[in-house]
């Protein structure tokens, strides 16, 4: 049945855009969410619907994991396949995504609509919360999707990634390339190490690559650096990054735990090796 | 009237002179351009920095032309400091800047990464040099250690401060349950259960505390002949045998309700304060148990299909950057210190193991072991150690076992399922081949 109602859809955006390949940003497509609109624009590619996975899954309530080493993207635990456009978003097909989040898709031609709706809470599968400090990139999403009364003027939530869903940022010196792939605030390390009051544990998923032609030796220590400047060694005992020397090509991974107090915002990562190399940690890229 | 003063003088003169001949006499002190610099770096902090800082100066007393300066560089105000993570790290960055320590005490995935790049002379060119060891002396170093620090067929380093896992149990509580330590793993869980005490909600006392880390893991798995890595540096752990020693702990902590997985130096107060009946650590935690104001035991570790035991602890190498005389020196210095009195001595103060069988049948020791004949299952323990892997990311996978261990007791993943990740974000990092 859902089948049939995504191949009329897509038989009908073909209809609508007329040639099918080519690569289109509708202007005019609108995304609604339980009837609320989210501020999206499709992306239809040789007959599909691609979607931003992060805006969706957040106003679908979707838990929304994305692994930078491995190239996995999961919605819901389960991994789907994505598709990066030459602007470097991240899009999804909306076939995909709803199989993933249990949700059906209609195509409204008269206003020229895609309206997704969750099904019923008791048909809708419960997202299992798993935590791996490896691979679990989930990031705590609003339970609830905000509600709106018909008659209300949906609010298009504008995204702003620095905000809740932290995106991978890669540095280079020539030496070394650093990816900070996550970082997330959380409240205690293995259920039992707690931050002294005042503090917050921020933990930041990282590896470093030599880049260089050269053995390195001192692959360098890690310090964060906060919105007043303030810097922070990482507790040893609670991370998992250890200095390797690196042979060129080599990677190092794993995470750091800093202990901050609770007001500090982490502004940047500082490599303390041969030569310095600072990754924004604030988002704004 | 006038003899009097100038027998003063004279006899205050000849005085003085004796004196300076006794002082010359008694240091010894060599002139400045013939004396050799040694530095030798470690993590060894207080009691136990205090026993090796007093056995440098009685080398540096007893050998006028070496001077040894040793530096405990583990040392960190910071909170959730690593002592051996920091000393790792000042080797690395004064390598980088072509100045390393003389000596330093290292680990065996430090080791193999050091001689990747060129750092270390193998011991092996000293031993088999002129002042080096006599077979009987080399034969005398107990085979396991001298197998954990052999490289590619040759003696890279000698073995320092080793220690075994052992069970530490309360024998007051034994006496109440009418148990007897415990042979195989099997029972220890039934063990565990019956020393078990709770009233109502509250557990008064737990039969095991223990460290859900990688080693708790491999001790399970050592014991029914399984490995962290195959032969061939595979993930060798993802297996039956692996998730059956996960369920092990799992049922242990969510089954059975029986032990308390915590941190290990929380884990010994909890030993300590009587709230666990046995308590799994390496024989490093020897002095803290003097706190115990009850009768407790050590025994070795229980076996499953076969004894075997995981061991711990650093090795001495020497780096190729100083000179030769520094070198020669350096290995004067190792050699002075691996003797017999001396691992005696520092293994008598510190509770660490004996790295010669010489030095466990001396009299010193024997009658340390009639006065502590607890330390004996430690003793019987070394005869079936194992050596951990020795590849250079070792200490990443050991923070992912680790991890997926605690996910299992948590009960965030099943045991399977946290193995199967473990294994697979090693093998996608390309950590082992």
């Amino acid at each position: 049945m859902k089948r049939t109602a995504l191949c009329l859809l897509f038989l009908l955006v073909i209809a609508l855009q007329g040639a099918p390949s080519v690569t289109a940003q509708s202007d005019f497509t609108r995304v609604y969410v339980n009837g609320v609109m989210v501020d999206v624009f499709p992306v239809i590619r040789d007959g599909i619907v691609y979607l931003p996975p992060y805006v969706m899954a957040k106003s679908l309530g979707a838990s929304i994991r994305y692994d930078y080493n491995l190239k996995i993207l999961a919605i819901n635990d389960i991994i789907i396949p994505f598709y990066t456009p030459p602007d470097g978003r991240t899009l999804v097909p909306v076939e995909e995504l709803c199989r993933a989040i249990g949700c059906t898709v209609e195509w409204d031609g008269q206003t020229r609509a895609i309206r997704i709706s969750t099904l019923p809470p008791e048909v809708k599968p419960t997202p299992k919360p798993t935590r791996n400090p490896y691979d679990d990139y989930s990031v705590p999403l609003p339970s609830s999707t905000p509600s709106f009364s018909p008659t209300e003027t949906p609010v298009p939530t504008p995204f702003n990634p620095g905000s809740d869903i932290f995106m991978p940022v890669t540095v280079s010196n020539g030496i070394f390339s650093v990816t900070v792939s996550d970082m997330k605030t959380v409240a205690a390390i293995k259920d039992y190490y707690k931050p002294k009051t005042g503090y917050k544990f921020v933990t930041v998923y990282l590896s470093q690559q030599n880049v260089s032609n050269e053995v390195q030796i001192y692959t360098g220590r890690f310090t964060m650096f906060d919105q007043k400047n303030a810097s922070y060694d990482y507790a040893e005992q609670l991370s998992n990054f250890w200095l390797i020397i690196l042979r060129p090509g080599g990677i190092n991974f794993g995470y750091l735990v800093f202990e901050v107090p609770q007001d500090a915002r982490p502004a940047r990562l500082l490599l303390q090796a041969k030569a310095p190399l600072n990754i924004n940690l604030t988002g704004e890229r | 009237m006038h003899f009097k003063p100038k027998f003063f003088t004279l006899l205050s003169r000849m005085l003085a002179l004796a004196f300076i001949f006794v002082l010359l006499g008694s240091r010894q002190i060599p002139a400045q351009d013939s004396q050799v610099y040694v530095t030798f770096w470690h993590a060894m902090d207080g009691q136990k920095g205090k026993v090796l800082r007093e056995l440098v100066e009685r080398f540096n007393m007893t050998h006028p032309g070496i001077i040894v300066d040793e530096k405990c560089v583990g040392k960190s105000e910071r909170s959730f400091a690593d002592a051996y993570n920091i000393l790792f790290s000042s080797i690395l960055e004064n390598l980088a800047m072509k100045n390393p320590p003389d000596i330093a005490q290292v680990y065996e995935n430090w080791t193999t990464q050091l001689i990747e790049c060129g750092a270390l002379v193998p011991m092996e060119n000293f031993i088999r040099g002129q002042q080096g060891f006599n077979q009987n002396q080399l034969n005398d170093i107990f085979p396991v250690f001298l197998e954990a620090n052999t490289y590619g067929k040759k003696i890279w380093t000698l073995p320092f401060n080793k220690s075994i896992y052992v069970l530490y149990y309360n024998k007051d509580a034994f006496w109440r349950a009418n148990a007897a330590p415990p042979k195989t793993w099997t029972e220890l869980r039934q063990l565990a259960r019956k020393l078990t005490v709770s009233q109502g909600d509250y557990v008064q006392q737990y039969g095991l505390a223990f460290d859900p880390s990688v080693d708790t893991f491999g001790h399970w798995l050592y014991a029914y002949e399984g490995n962290f890595l195959t032969k061939s540096n595979e993930v060798g752990f993802n297996n039956t045998l692996g998730y059956k020693d996960i369920q092990y702990w799992v049922d242990l902590v969510n089954t059975d309700h029986s032990a308390l997985p915590l941190p290990s130096g929380e884990a010994l107060k909890e030993f300590q304060n009587q709230h666990a009946a046995m308590y799994i650590e390496t024989t490093s935690k020897l002095s803290s148990m003097e706190k115990c104001n009850f009768n407790w035991g050590m025994a070795p570790l229980p076996k499953g299909s076969v004894k075997a035991y995981g061991f711990a602890g650093t090795n001495l190498a020497i780096f190729a950057n100083s000179s030769p005389e520094k070198r020669q020196a350096a290995w004067t210095f190792v050699k002075w210190l691996l003797d017999t009195e001396n691992t005696t001595e520092w293994a008598i103060q510190t509770g660490y193991l004996p790295v010669r069988k010489s030095a466990v049948e001396s009299f010193q020791y024997k009658a340390y072991l009639r006065k502590n004949p607890e330390f004996t299952a430690a003793i019987d323990s070394l005869q079936h150690a194992i050596c951990q892997p020795r590849i250079s990311t070792w200490q990443t996978i050991r923070g992912i076992i680790n991890d997926a261990l605690f996910e299992a007791i948590s009960k965030k993943k099943t045991p399977k399922k946290a193995l199967d990740d473990a294994a697979k974000v090693i093998i996608s990092q390309r950590y082992v081949k």
